[in-house]
């Protein structure tokens, strides 16, 4: 998971999976608990996560509140999960949207900051299956990125 | 020009003690909300929907942030026909579409890429060489005043003065402990 990574004392290592094809990427994630500025209860990382893979895993989500999730989302100092991803890239889809979808590929570059180079390909990795399946192609696939 | 539609106006004339002025305040807005006033300014129509530019939500403009990467409204709202068809396509199977149509939909929904948004303008550039253009002139400006329509120095500015204040100030020992005097040589007269 990804979170506040420049302030946290613990590196975990992904175990590597055995059915990916290609080339791994394991990068060291640094792991520490959602912390709440203003003293309220603290939110765990898997709720996080879940709250916000149902957000966008709504059926008849509207374009709307697609944009408002995804605008709110990159506001956090995090980059979303890949199943996160996967779900917006579904909502995506259901409301017949590749524009917006290539777009919040680029977003997840833009939002990995200086270690880009090690998170994007990771996320691209993860997500590959769902591009495969609903047809979208990276921004570097297309030549805008 | 003002289209005055008679109905409601004729209404609010029979109640008494209002003035005309103060009827006419009460119907502006249904007058409005019907389309009765025309005024030029709705014609001229800067904003979308014809709506005149001041009236815009300034969260429906389209912009590209890194920081806000979904605007509230598509690049190109009006599409032609072809695109239109483009449209249609794109909610059936995307695999079906190529390379250049999806780059095509990117481009109706969004301006620039988030990259191309982010890149450097060179802006830099610009500002830096008009600035020193600007100081140059302020120079130049300078020196034909200085030596067109300023006055001439007193004569206690040139050297030979200065020398002689200098030494009128040694001969008073000025400062003797820790300034002008004490760094000259009496005996030697000459600096220390």
């Amino acid at each position: 998971m990804f979170r506040a990574l420049a302030h946290c004392a613990v590196n975990v290592a992904r175990a590597s999976r055995p059915t990916v094809t290609q080339r791994v990427i394991t990068p060291s994630l640094v792991v520490c608990a959602q912390r709440n500025a203003s003293g309220g209860g603290v939110m765990s990382d898997e709720e996080f996560d879940s709250r916000w893979v149902e957000f966008f895993s709504k059926q008849d989500i509207d374009d709307w509140e697609l944009r408002k999730g995804v605008n709110t989302l990159i506001g956090y100092d995090l980059v979303p999960e890949p199943r996160i991803i996967v779900a917006i890239l579904q909502a995506c889809r259901r409301l017949n949207d590749s524009a917006s979808a290539v777009r919040v590929l680029e977003v997840i570059k833009s939002k990995s900051g200086p270690r880009a180079k090690e998170i994007y390909p990771y996320v691209l990795q993860e997500i590959q299956p769902t591009l495969d399946e609903l047809g979208i192609k990276t921004p570097e696939q297309l030549g805008l990125a | 020009m003002y289209c005055w539609h008679g109905g409601s106006v004729v209404k609010n004339t029979t109640k008494k003690g209002r003035t005309m002025a103060h009827q006419l305040m009460r119907a502006v807005p249904r007058l409005v909300a019907r389309r009765a006033f025309s005024t030029s300014l709705a014609r001229a129509g800067g904003g979308a929907g014809g709506m005149p530019a001041w009236q815009v939500n300034p969260r429906n403009v389209y912009e590209d942030r890194p920081d806000f990467p979904m605007p509230n409204v598509p690049y190109v709202s009006e599409l032609s026909d072809a695109q239109k068809a483009l449209k249609a396509k794109e909610a059936g199977d995307w695999k079906s579409l190529s390379d250049e149509e999806l780059k095509e939909l990117y481009r109706l929904k969004f301006h620039k890429t988030l990259a191309e948004a982010e890149a450097p303008t060179g802006e830099w550039k610009t500002v830096v060489g008009g600035t020193s253009l600007i100081i140059a002139l302020t120079f130049v400006l300078y020196i034909i005043q200085k030596k067109y329509a300023m006055p001439a120095m007193p004569e206690t500015c040139n050297y030979e003065w200065q020398e002689a204040m200098m030494k009128k100030q040694l001969q008073m020992r000025n400062n003797p402990v820790e300034g002008l005097a004490s760094k000259w040589d009496y005996e030697n007269n000459k600096w220390k």
